[in-house]
């Protein structure tokens, strides 16, 4: 019958475009974390490794550097605004409202206390070169537990598990980098690096590769 | 084709019905307000057409038309608005309903 296939077709249609403004959710969050913490480690380490031969250089890396996260950070808010709009407009269809004033104020709050709390105290020989790790831990989890697990409860379909699977590797290696940094707190530094990158890398492909699977 | 059919069939919103007008409210849901120039340019719609079709949706108050000043001269912007969507995933859910009672009759038919 052919009003059965052309109302199936719209049917399809309006299917398609809901998975996909998951799917851009879900890809834009996962890319997004990757590529904020290489532009991070990329302004940390070209500064480190460039700073203690000539100031002038260094100088220029140091420019190169921080704009190029700024640059990166700013695209992927405007293109992560616009998803998270898509995903505001399908949650209003349940008859539910996301508070984006909750979600600013979580992810500010989250990123910002356990710096200031871990920063201000020293318990440990070198504490400020491995105390980032900790502080990111603590900040992952609370982004699991008060940004994550509201977005999914607000939208099951979503069903997005990037900070879940971050936090939750960032943690099980935090033992590892205590141990270091009271048996060998030189170590600990470039070891918490690669397990936070290590972390990262893994949360963000799990779920593009969730993303992929739903489409 | 049975009452039943019929009945579902004159429920779905009238407005939606025409598969432009739907066209142009899933692109407005999933990539957010547009010019005019980027649906004629996406969805391959002439520019006559679309705005007979931009009218229809702006009076039953599912988009909104907004004209703003940019670098290349005024730009006319669609966007979406609440009842717009809602109406769009009510439409959908009647499609459902449709589409199930048309598999049920050819099933009974065959």
């Amino acid at each position: 019958m052919s009003v059965d296939s052309t109302l199936l077709a719209e049917r399809e249609l309006g299917g398609l475009a809901e998975k996909i403004i998951i799917y851009r959710y879900k890809v834009y969050s996962a890319s997004s974390i990757a590529l904020i913490t290489i532009a991070t480690l990329l302004v940390v380490y070209s500064f480190s490794i460039t700073a203690p031969y000539s100031p002038i250089p260094a100088i220029l890396v140091f420019i190169i550097a921080f704009s190029a996260p700024f640059a990166i950070v700013a695209i992927l808010i405007k293109t992560f605004k616009k998803a998270l709009r898509s995903v505001n407009l399908l949650i209003s269809t349940r008859g539910r409202r996301l508070n984006r004033t909750r979600l600013n104020v979580v992810a500010l709050l989250s990123y910002t206390t356990p710096f200031i709390l871990f920063y201000l105290t020293s318990p440990l020989p070198y504490w400020e070169t491995y105390a980032w790790y900790f502080a990111l831990a603590v900040a992952n989890t609370s982004m699991t537990l008060f940004y994550e697990r509201y977005i999914n409860e607000l939208l099951p379909e979503l069903s997005v598990r990037v900070y879940t699977v971050w936090s939750a590797l960032s943690l099980l290696f935090a033992p590892l980098i205590a141990y270091l940094a009271l048996m060998d707190p030189l170590k600990a530094w470039p070891v918490a690096l690669i397990t936070y990158l290590f972390a990262t890398l893994i949360s963000s492909i799990q779920e593009i590769y969730r993303a992929e699977k739903m489409l | 084709m049975s009452w039943d059919v019929y009945s579902a069939l004159s429920s779905l919103d009238p407005v939606l019905r025409h598969p432009s007008r739907f066209s142009i409210m899933t692109l407005l849901i999933l990539s957010g307000p547009q010019t005019e120039g980027d649906i004629v340019k996406k969805l391959g719609i002439a520019w006559g057409p679309l705005t007979t079709h931009l009218k229809k949706l702006e009076e039953s108050g599912y988009v909104e038309i907004r004209r703003f000043p940019t670098v290349k001269g005024p730009r006319t912007y669609v966007f979406v608005t609440e009842k717009g969507v809602k109406a769009y995933y009510d439409h959908l859910s009647k499609l459902d309903d449709v589409i199930q009672k048309l598999r049920k009759l050819s099933l009974n038919t065959k």
